[in-house]
């Protein structure tokens, strides 16, 4: 593991954040869960289903007690007032503080803990999601901050003591967002490649600082600005504005506004280090290009090499997150195969 | 001599005692007014602010100090650093905030019954659902200065009379 420090190991803070989810008359059960829990990933429930944990690669079920148990039916079926108490204990009693991260579908707890969440959805008027009533199923995700995750890449993504502009891509669950968190992190602080700058973070899903409160549960370093929950366009357009960062960072841009407003970011001097959902060099160029040949003059047939100066593709092998090949802003590889090398956790 | 003296300690005892029973209405009627004022603080912090109810309850007990601010900070503390069920917290600590105050029944369901108001998705359906609770603090509020408009004059005026009356008994 080298120099990397598995965070969610310090096993008092995050059992008892998690075990803290959980109203009192519950608890007890949950202490004695994730007591045996130290691989825990995840925790699923929902109204008449068995409680289950899944762990890396493996899911168990939880009996009424708090023991795990091998099949479904013994296992402990949450009810729905089990449910209802599980939610008004989360959101502290005020379910319309919450309003808006409910719309969206999840919660960032302390700790960067995140709770997804489903139930019936009640449509607004130009039929979007206003809300969503009766939640009956929970998702726990249990937040890992993975410090040195890219000790081995940050090499790569400078020149001379600039950073380029970098591209994460990977299929989901492969560790885009922990390597670009603890890229983020080391830009601001500084690293051995660069002095610390001034850092802006988009994170429109609270994934990259697991904010609660506007708080950065993440260390994202001690230079960097988090605009929470904020739309990526909308929100690189106000860092720029407001906060003046030398690197901007989103998490899994797409669609051609996000390009557009990257542009802008490089126009004004700042750097981009962002992810997106794909698995080649193919899959980004069709992605971005889907969008900008719809489109007419300067941004038809912009592509992203236009944009990025590295490209970084990571992928999962047993069970472990890795980097599979770095590229140039031409195509041209900087690094591949090693695999062990750069792995982040 | 001595019986002029005893007289006035009569009068003055009997006088005392009906003050006392004013007081204990004033005292139920500040009571009530800074109940009022929480709930309108803390509708004010839903509405505007958008302040989960701990918060808001941490905010109010900087304003309040006193038993309620600290019943406030503990009820905050309980519920973001515990973890504990904010039902029975309230309770807990309305119950010790109400331990040696003249309020009655009645007037104390008026802080008992804040927990079973909340639950609500929407910052408007929570603050209406507090001004209920304002309401009826305020139709309280209404019915015991009106008490004490009616009941003051009189229960002074009992009080200074009994006081006479034993004394002429006495003497």
């Amino acid at each position: 593991m080298g120099k990397q420090q598995i965070l969610w190991q310090q096993e008092p803070a995050w059992k008892k954040e998690i075990a803290g989810i959980f109203p009192d008359f519950m608890r007890e059960r949950w202490n004695r869960a994730l007591s045996g829990g130290d691989k825990l990933q995840e925790i699923r429930i929902g109204v008449g289903q068995p409680v289950r944990l899944c762990f890396a690669g493996k899911e168990k079920f939880l009996s009424d007690e708090g023991f795990f148990c091998g099949s479904p039916k013994e296992a402990w079926h949450m009810t729905e007032r089990e449910l209802d108490e599980i939610i008004r204990h989360i959101c502290r009693y005020s379910p319309y503080a919450f309003e808006h991260e409910i719309r969206q579908g999840f919660l960032t707890l302390p700790g960067g803990h995140r709770i997804g969440m489903a139930g019936q959805v009640v449509l607004g008027d130009k039929g979007t999601v206003r809300n969503i009533t009766h939640i009956r199923f929970l998702n726990i995700r249990i937040s890992r901050q993975v410090i040195g995750a890219a000790e081995k890449v940050m090499p790569y993504l400078y020149e001379g003591t600039r950073f380029l502009n970098t591209l994460l891509v990977s299929p989901p669950g492969c560790g885009k967002t922990t390597l670009l968190r603890d890229i983020v992190r080391q830009v601001s602080s500084g690293n051995a490649c660069g002095a610390g700058r001034q850092v802006g973070v988009v994170d429109e899903r609270s994934e990259i600082g697991g904010s609660f409160m506007g708080i950065p549960q993440n260390d994202l370093g001690i230079r960097t600005d988090v605009l929470d929950g904020c739309p990526k366009v909308q929100g690189m357009m106000l860092l720029m504005r407001s906060m003046s960062p030398a690197v901007v960072a989103v998490d899994e841009i797409g669609g051609i506004e996000d390009m557009k407003a990257i542009f802008q970011v490089l126009q004004c001097g700042s750097s981009v280090a962002a992810t997106m959902h794909g698995n080649s060099m193919e899959d980004v160029e069709s992605r971005m290009q889907a969008g900008s040949n719809q489109e007419k003059g300067f941004w038809k047939g912009y592509g992203p090499k236009e944009l990025f100066e590295r490209f970084l593709f990571l992928e999962k092998r047993q069970g472990k997150c890795g980097i599979r090949e770095i590229r140039g802003k031409a195509g041209e590889l900087l690094f591949s195969g090693r695999w062990e090398e750069l792995c982040c956790g | 001599m001595l019986r002029l003296m005893g007289s006035l300690l009569v009068i003055g005892g009997c006088s005392g005692f009906a003050g006392s029973i004013c007081r204990e209405l004033d005292l139920r009627l500040r009571m009530l007014k800074q109940i009022r004022s929480i709930y309108e603080n803390m509708k004010y912090y839903i509405s505007y602010e958008k302040a989960a109810i701990p918060e808001a309850l941490l905010k109010i007990s900087g304003k309040e100090g006193g038993a309620f601010g600290e019943a406030f900070e503990a009820v905050y503390q309980g519920v973001y650093e515990g973890n504990v069920n904010f039902s029975t917290l309230w309770r807990e600590e309305m119950d010790k905030v109400l331990l040696h105050t003249p309020l009655k029944q009645r007037e104390r369901k008026l802080l008992y019954d804040f927990p079973s108001c909340l639950g609500f998705l929407e910052e408007k359906a929570q603050a209406r659902a507090l001004e209920e609770l304002l309401r009826e603090a305020s139709l309280q509020i209404e019915e015991l200065e009106q008490e004490k408009r009616n009941k003051n004059k009189m229960v002074m005026s009992l009080g200074v009379s009994v006081g006479i009356l034993i004394s002429i008994l006495l003497l």
